[in-house]
C-alpha cells in the first residue's frame, strides 16, 4: 500500500488550520464553563482554573524553542490568564543562564540530565507531587512504577531523574526534581543512498564504510553515551557502570575506541546546533550520525532524504524534559498552575506530537490529535506519531518503550567526561 | 620649569602669600585635580566594564567544582589541572598557531589590497567604492557571513560544481579541518587591516615616494625603504583589532572548522556552558596572557601611542 506523505506546504498549512480548530474549541469550552455550564465544558475545561488572583501574573521561564513556542505560550494564556513569558536558549546555554539568572526566572523547561547539577547548587526547589494534580494514575506508568518497559534497572531511570533520592528510597515517589512534560528517545540518523553498512546499528557511524562522512554532537553526555550503547550492545565491551553514568575506567574504554576511530579520519566533524545540522544534511555534508530526530524531519522538509533510526538494535537513550522551578519564584502556585497546564490541556502535547515528541499524559493529547491528519494522508496524527499505524517509520508509542538502553543523565564523574571529550575533539 | 619661572616673575609683587614654591605646589595640585577629574569617566568605565571582570575571572579561576557544587573557595585545582593536562597545553598552543597564521595572512593579504587602493587606483570615487565593498560583508550578521561559506566550498557547493563540470575531482580543502577554519578566519579579519594601511599610506606626501624613486630606488625598494616603514602604524592598528576579534572567535572553528581543531575560546565556551566555571576561567586568563603577549610584541613592532 502506498501511502501519501503531505508535502511541506501541505503540511504546514493543516497544522496551521488545526491549531485554529484547537484554539476555538478552547474558546467554546470556556464560554461555555464562564456561562457556568460546567458540566458541559466538559474535560476541556478542567485545566481553566479560573483563579481570579492569578489574573495579570507575569511569570518568566527559560526553555528550549520548541518550548518556547507562541502557540503554547499564548493559548496558556487565553485558558488561565496567567502571561508566561518564554526566553529560547540553546541546549549548551542552559545550565549557565539559568545559574547566572535564576533569581530572575520562574520556570526552566530543561533537560532532566542537568538536574543533579541544578538542584545540587540549590538553583531549583523540589516541589510535592500532589501540587501537580494532572500528575495523576492516567500518567504513563513508566514514570510511576519502577521494573515498568523502559526503566532502567541499572540507573533508576527515568524515576531516578524525576523524584527526589529521598522519596525513592522511601518508594513513596511523592517528591519531584523537576515534572516531566514532554520525553522522546534519541539515537541516530542517516541520508537514504549515501551511508553504507549496516543501518540499524549505531555502528553504521563508526563503520569505517563512511569513514570521513559521520559526526557527532560536539557534548559529551550524549554522544558518550551513544558510544558505550552501541560497545555494550554489540558485546565488544562491558561496563562497570550504567550506561548514562560510566567510571573512568569505562571512559577509558570508550574513549580509546573513539580516538582510534578519529585518528583513521571516521569524523568529519562535531556538529553543535539544530539549525547547523539541518544545513549540513540538507547540503549532503554528511551522512551518518547521532542525528536529531527533529533535524531529520527538518531536513526532509527541504528535500534531503534523512532517515531517523527509531529503534537501534542497540536501543535507543530515551530523555525526559520538564520544568523545573526555580528557587527563588515568587509566584509558587502560579507556576503549579502552568505546570499542571503543560500536563493536562493536551496543548504543548499535541504541537511537540507532531513534531516527534511524547507527553506523559497521552490520553490528554489524544481527543486532540486523533481529530487531525496533519502528516500522512487518511491518517490521524494521533495514529501516526503514538499508535504506530505505519510502524516501519514510526513505531507505536508502547512498541519503543521496549527498546530503551537506558536515559540520558549527569554522570557523576562529568569533569573525566569532559575532559576526555576535550582532548578527543582537539586531538 | 616654566611654572617656577612664571611664579618668580610673578613673586616681587606678593612676596608673602605667594613664595614660588607655594604658587608651584599649587597649580601643580590644580593641575593634577583636572587631570584625574578628566580621566574619571574613562577610568570609571575601565572599572567596571574591564578591571572588575578580569579581577572576576581571575578569582573564579580559584573556585573549586565539588561534586556537584561550585565552592567558592580559593583552591589551586583547576589551575592544576589546566597547567599539567597535555590538552590544554595542545589547545594553548593551536591557538597561538593559529592567531599567528591568521595575522601573517591577514598582514600581507590587506597590505597588498591597502597598496592597490592607495596607489593603482587613482579615481577618489572608485578608491571609495572598492573600499566600501570591502567594508560591505561586515552589514551583514557574523554568522550569515560563515553559514555562506558551505555553498560555496561545500559538497554541493558552487566551486565543487564547477569543478565538477569540468570533469575535474572534487575538492574537501576549505571545509572542516584547520586550513579552513583558517582561511575563513583570514577571510573575515582582512577588511581590519585593509582600511587602516590604505589610510597610511594615503597620508604619505607623494613627494617623498618622487623623490624616492628620483633617487633611483625601484617601486620595491621604495615600498620597503619608505612607504611599508611610514605605513607601520596603520598595518599594527588592523593587526591590533583583527587579533581582537580572532583570539574570541570560537563560532568559526565550530561552522567551518567543524569542531575538530579547537582553540582555547572554544574550549572556554564548552567548559563554561557545562558549569565547570574554575577551568572555563583558568583558560580565559591563559587565553588573556597570550593576547597581552601578542599586542605587547606589536607595540614593540610599533608605539601606537607614537600615532595618538
Amino acid at each position: 500500500m502506498t501511502r501519501t506523505h503531505l508535502s511541506y506546504s501541505e503540511m504546514m498549512a493543516r497544522r496551521f488550520a488545526a491549531d485554529h480548530a484547537v484554539t476555538r474549541r478552547r474558546l467554546l469550552a470556556q464560554g461555555a464553563k464562564l456561562g457556568g455550564a460546567f458540566a458541559a465544558a466538559g474535560a476541556l475545561g478542567r485545566w481553566a482554573a479560573g483563579d481570579a488572583a492569578a489574573q495579570g501574573v507575569v511569570l518568566r521561564e527559560i526553555g528550549l524553542s520548541l518550548t518556547e513556542d507562541p502557540r503554547i505560550l499564548s493559548q496558556f494564556q487565553a485558558d488561565t490568564g496567567i502571561t508566561m513569558e518564554g526566553n529560547s536558549q540553546i541546549l549548551g546555554n542552559q545550565i549557565t543562564f539559568w545559574l547566572q539568572n535564576y533569581q530572575d526566572y520562574d520556570v526552566n523547561q530543561v533537560n532532566f540530565s542537568q538536574n543533579a547539577p541544578l538542584l545540587a547548587q540549590e538553583a531549583i526547589q523540589t516541589l510535592p507531587v500532589a501540587d501537580i494534580p494532572a500528575w495523576n494514575d492516567q500518567v504513563i506508568e513508566l514514570y510511576r512504577v519502577p521494573g515498568t518497559p523502559g526503566y532502567s534497572e541499572r540507573s533508576g531511570w527515568p524515576l531516578a531523574g524525576t523524584y527526589t533520592a529521598e522519596s525513592i528510597e522511601a518508594e513513596t515517589y511523592d517528591t519531584f526534581i523537576g515534572t516531566p512534560t514532554w520525553f522522546g528517545f534519541d539515537a541516530f540518523g542517516y541520508l537514504e543512498g549515501q551511508a553504507q553498512g549496516d543501518l540499524t546499528s549505531y555502528g553504521a557511524i563508526f563503520d569505517p564504510a563512511n569513514a570521513g562522512r559521520a559526526a557527532l554532537l560536539n557534548e559529551p553526555i550524549t554522544s558518550v553515551m551513544k558510544v558505550a550503547t552501541f560497545l555494550e550492545g554489540t558485546g565488544q565491551a562491558e561496563f562497570e557502570g550504567a550506561l548514562n553514568n560510566l567510571t573512568t575506567a569505562d571512559l577509558a574504554t570508550c574513549f580509546e575506541f573513539l580516538n582510534e576511530l578519529k585518528q583513521a579520519g571516521q569524523f568529519r566533524l562535531f556538529w553543535s546546533d539544530f539549525g547547523q545540522l539541518v544545513d549540513l544534511l540538507v547540503a549532503g555534508e554528511i551522512w551518518v550520525g547521532d542525528f536529531w530526530a527533529s533535524a531529520c524531519a527538518a531536513a526532509v522538509a527541504s528535500g534531503a532524504p534523512a532517515v531517523f533510526v527509531n529503534d537501534p538494535a542497540e536501543g535507543s537513550n530515551g530523555w525526559i524534559q520538564g520544568a523545573d522551578i526555580s528557587a527563588a519564584t515568587e509566584h509558587y502556585p502560579e507556576v503549579t498552575t502552568f505546570i499542571n497546564w503543560y500536563l493536562d490541556s493536551g496543548v504543548p502535547g499535541a504541537i511537540l506530537g507532531v513534531q516527534g515528541y511524547y507527553s506523559p499524559r497521552p490520553d490528554r493529547v489524544e481527543p486532540i490529535l486523533s481529530e487531525q491528519s496533519t502528516t500522512v494522508e487518511g491518517i490521524s496524527d494521533w495514529d501516526y506519531w503514538y499508535e504506530g499505524a505505519v510502524p516501519e517509520e514510526r513505531p507505536a508509542l508502547s512498541e519503543r518503550i521496549n527498546h530503551i538502553a537506558d536515559w540520558q543523565a549527569y554522570p557523576d564523574e562529568f569533569e573525566e567526561y569532559s575532559r576526555l571529550w576535550t582532548a578527543f575533539t582537539s586531538a | 620649569m616654566a611654572v617656577t619661572d612664571t611664579a618668580q616673575t610673578l613673586s616681587p609683587r606678593h612676596p608673602v602669600t605667594l613664595t614660588p614654591t607655594s604658587l608651584d605646589r599649587r597649580l601643580r595640585a590644580r593641575r593634577a585635580r583636572n587631570a584625574w577629574l578628566l580621566l574619571a569617566p574613562a577610568l570609571l568605565v575601565v572599572l567596571v566594564a574591564a578591571a572588575a571582570p578580569l579581577a572576576m575571572v581571575l578569582w573564579v579561576s580559584f573556585w573549586r567544582v565539588d561534586g556537584l557544587v561550585l565552592a567558592r573557595t580559593i583552591d589551586t585545582e583547576a589551575w592544576a589541572s589546566v597547567l599539567s593536562d597535555p590538552t590544554f597545553r595542545r589547545l594553548a598552543w593551536s591557538t597561538v598557531q593559529t592567531v599567528v597564521i591568521v595575522l601573517a595572512l591577514v598582514g600581507v593579504l590587506g597590505l597588498a589590497a591597502g597598496y592597490f587602493l592607495a596607489r593603482f587606483v587613482t579615481n577618489r570615487k572608485v578608491q571609495a567604492l572598492l573600499l566600501m565593498l570591502a567594508i560591505l560583508p561586515f552589514w551583514t550578521s557574523y554568522l550569515i557571513r560563515i553559514i555562506t561559506w558551505q555553498p560555496l566550498f561545500g559538497n554541493s557547493g558552487v566551486i565543487n560544481f564547477l569543478l565538477a563540470k569540468a570533469g575535474l575531482p572534487q575538492m574537501e580543502l576549505f571545509l572542516f579541518n584547520q586550513r579552513a577554519m583558517v582561511f575563513a578566519m583570514t577571510s573575515l579579519y582582512v577588511v581590519f587591516v585593509i582600511g587602516p594601511v590604505f589610510w597610511a599610506l594615503s597620508r604619505i606626501d607623494p613627494e617623498v615616494i618622487a623623490a624616492s624613486r628620483s633617487l633611483g630606488a625601484s617601486a620595491w625598494t621604495t615600498f620597503r625603504t619608505v612607504e611599508l616603514p611610514l605605513a607601520r602604524g596603520g598595518l599594527v592598528v588592523g593587526l591590533f583589532f583583527a587579533s581582537i576579534f580572532l583570539f574570541g572567535d570560537y563560532a568559526t572553528g565550530r561552522l567551518i572548522g567543524g569542531g575538530t581543531n579547537p582553540m582555547l575560546s572554544d574550549a572556554i565556551s564548552q567548559y563554561a556552558g557545562s558549569g565547570q566555571w574554575p577551568v572555563a576561567a583558568a583558560l580565559a586568563v591563559v587565553l588573556f596572557g597570550i593576547a597581552i603577549v601578542v599586542l605587547a610584541l606589536f607595540m614593540r613592532v610599533y608605539d601606537l601611542r607614537t600615532e595618538l
